[in-house]
């Protein structure tokens, strides 16, 4: 049985984590190409950020630590990938360079996904909801998704792109609107 | 579209060969606008991710054990003592058939779930397990078979053919296009041949009562036994198998529940209300207990409070004790800037309690935290906006029984945050909601 204090830590730590779970997932995500690889990898900090949790002083301190672990994770990775030469990555180079630069926004890019999830989605047309559905929802199997969109696959490809720059836009714009309601 | 576009786009839909890959590299180290271009379509990549591929459990019932049962610290410790592996499936989930949308649900009379599906009427459902704790509720699978659950029932979304009765009771109407679909119990399944029967899974599982009321049925148990029943013929699977009810037409009377006289349930009579911090009391409704806590300085974190008079009890004699809220939509902060999952935590303080509960109650005025003694956890999934959350934890228990009063005053906060301002406010029925019934104490001897 664990003790009151053990139940407590994991009390703190599971709180800490899931609240910023999301964060540290895009960031990993910005970072490494296959969405598996990112989740390997996400599961690699959740064990890191757990082992080391007595060595976090205050909890306000968690974000930041957290994407400290992320980055020299997705380093790690990104290295032990090196050995592997078939594997479809970008070069330690710039993955350490788009590391660096992405941890200093990753609170504007929290704002625009949530910005996405609430807003933007719901302004597309129903069409264009479904492609992305089907594209994200499975495994997808890309030519017979294109052909039920009535599209070929390049073209099926450049819509996806295409829908996913008026989401982007969107979000941008909404989430440095000071005028979007904000309720407390 | 632009060369390097395309090559983001082709890395982005995980379709880039080693070449372009190369190539895009090269780009993106010299292209501080293209890196943004590509940060933004990645982020984008991950937001529809979320949306779109659940990464939660399929079943995500609200959790009424202390923590250390808690799935995921379960999954932690024995990962750190077993070594690192089995975490993937526990974090995270890799997408997989749940995505699928399945049945639909019908009606709702007087219904409340418990789940982490959808359970307003019309919503769309896709595989998982759903609990009916009250009143009753029409799910059609997408094949046309329809289930009409009463409470308390627990039933599982398999397939567009295929259900699992856990617990209750169910009538199954099949249309022709259905003929074939399944409905499984803990003690065996049914193949519906077109018709309408009648489910009641028993005796904590161990037997399902099977009536047919129209058409036809085959029962089959785990033992490769099975038998046809027709119109108004009935049967019981259990564990020695299938028994085929004699008493066809001379129907008896159903089961009566016992009643258990000597269990009590308490309510809180008026005897609830919610603080804010920063005691801005515009922010806070009668109708609504709100808990919440909010980034930052924290000024608008919210707790709930309430009191039970229980009056004489004999606490010895006491079995067990379920603290019950239910869960309402108040209509203050969105979803979507929670975690996917809130955790909150409930305090107990026994004894009189100085507070005046029909006025405005200041934070500083409130009984702290350090004076309380934390008795249960619970969690609510995003996604919930309705149901019944109990909690009946060892710990609650045996701190009415040892502190042994007549009354008790409860705190609830909750422990995670948001990712940003305007979070949900999480919300239960007070005394006062139109609806939904407050809070309530029930003690079984």
């Amino acid at each position: 049985m664990p003790s009151p204090q053990e139940e407590e830590t994991h009390s703190r730590f599971l709180g800490l984590f899931t609240t910023h779970e999301s964060s540290i997932h895009a960031y990993v995500r910005r970072l490494v190409y296959r969405r598996e690889d990112a989740l390997d990898v996400m599961q690699k900090i959740a064990i890191v950020l757990w082992k080391k949790f007595d060595q976090l002083k205050a909890d306000e301190g968690f974000r930041r630590w957290a994407f400290v672990v992320a980055r020299y994770e997705v380093l790690a990775w990104r290295r032990d990938l090196a050995r592997e030469r078939e594997r479809l990555v970008l070069s330690t180079e710039t993955v350490e360079l788009m590391a660096q630069e992405t941890d200093h926004e990753s609170e504007q890019f929290d704002l625009e996904r949530e910005a996405v999830l609430q807003y933007c989605l719901q302004k597309l047309k129903v069409e264009q909801r479904s492609a992305l559905e089907a594209m994200y929802q499975n495994e997808n199997d890309t030519p017979s998704l294109a052909e039920n969109f009535g599209r070929s696959i390049n073209g099926f490809y450049q819509w996806i792109y295409r829908i996913r720059q008026t989401l982007s836009k969107c979000a941008q714009q909404v989430a440095n609107d000071p005028s979007v309601p904000k309720i407390n | 579209m632009k060369r390097e576009n395309e090559l983001i786009n082709r890395y982005l839909n995980q379709e880039i060969t080693k070449e372009e890959v190369t190539e895009l590299d090269e780009l993106l180290k010299n292209k501080p606008e293209l890196r943004r271009e590509f940060y933004q379509q990645a982020n984008v990549v991950t937001a529809l991710e979320e949306e779109f591929s659940s990464n939660l459990p399929n079943e995500n019932i609200t959790i009424t054990q202390p923590l250390l049962f808690n799935y995921k610290l379960m999954a932690l410790a024995a990962c750190l003592v077993l070594g690192i592996g089995a975490l993937s499936f526990l974090f995270y989930d890799s997408k997989s058939q749940e995505s699928r949308d399945i049945a639909t649900l019908v009606s709702n009379e007087n219904a409340a779930w418990e789940s982490s599906l959808p359970t307003t009427p019309g919503s769309t459902l896709k595989p998982g397990i759903m609990s009916l704790k009250s009143g009753v509720a029409t799910i059609r699978f997408l094949s046309g078979a329809e289930v009409t659950l009463e409470a308390p029932s627990k039933i599982e979304l398999e397939t567009p053919m295929r259900g699992k009765l856990h617990a209750g009771t169910a009538v199954v109407n099949v249309p022709e296009t259905a003929h074939g679909f399944i409905l499984s119990t803990p003690d065996g399944y049914a193949v519906d041949h077109g018709t309408a029967f009648a489910v009641s899974v028993n005796r904590n599982g161990k037997e399902s009562d099977f009536e047919v009321l129209d058409g036809e049925i085959s029962l089959h148990s785990p033992g490769g036994e099975s038998l046809f029943l027709k119109q108004n013929e009935s049967a019981t699977l259990g564990v020695v198998g299938i028994f085929k009810n004699n008493s066809l037409n001379s129907k008896e009377p159903l089961p009566t529940l016992p009643l258990h006289h000597k269990n009590i349930r308490i309510q809180t009579q008026g005897k609830n209300l919610s603080i804010i911090r920063n005691d801005a009391f515009e922010y806070l409704d009668r109708d609504y207990l709100m808990v919440k806590l909010d980034t930052g300085g924290k000024p608008y974190e919210r707790r709930s409070l309430l009191n039970f008079l229980i009056g004489e009890v004999d606490w010895k004699k006491v079995k067990n004790v379920k603290l019950r809220l239910n869960l309402v939509p108040c209509g203050l902060g969105h979803r979507v800037y929670l975690p996917k999952i809130s955790r909150f935590k409930i305090f107990a303080l026994a004894g009189f309690a100085d507070i005046q509960w029909g006025e405005n109650l200041k934070w500083d005025d409130s009984p702290t935290l350090q004076s309380a003694t934390p008795v249960g956890n619970f969690e609510i999934p995003r996604s919930q906006e309705r149901g019944s959350i109990v909690i009946e934890t060892p710990e609650l228990l045996s701190f009415l029984k040892e502190n042994n009063q007549s009354e008790y005053t409860f705190i609830i906060t909750r422990e995670t945050t948001e990712i940003q301002g305007s979070g949900l406010v999480h919300a239960f029925a007070s005394d006062y909601h139109p609806e939904a019934s407050g809070p309530s104490l029930e003690v079984f001897f």
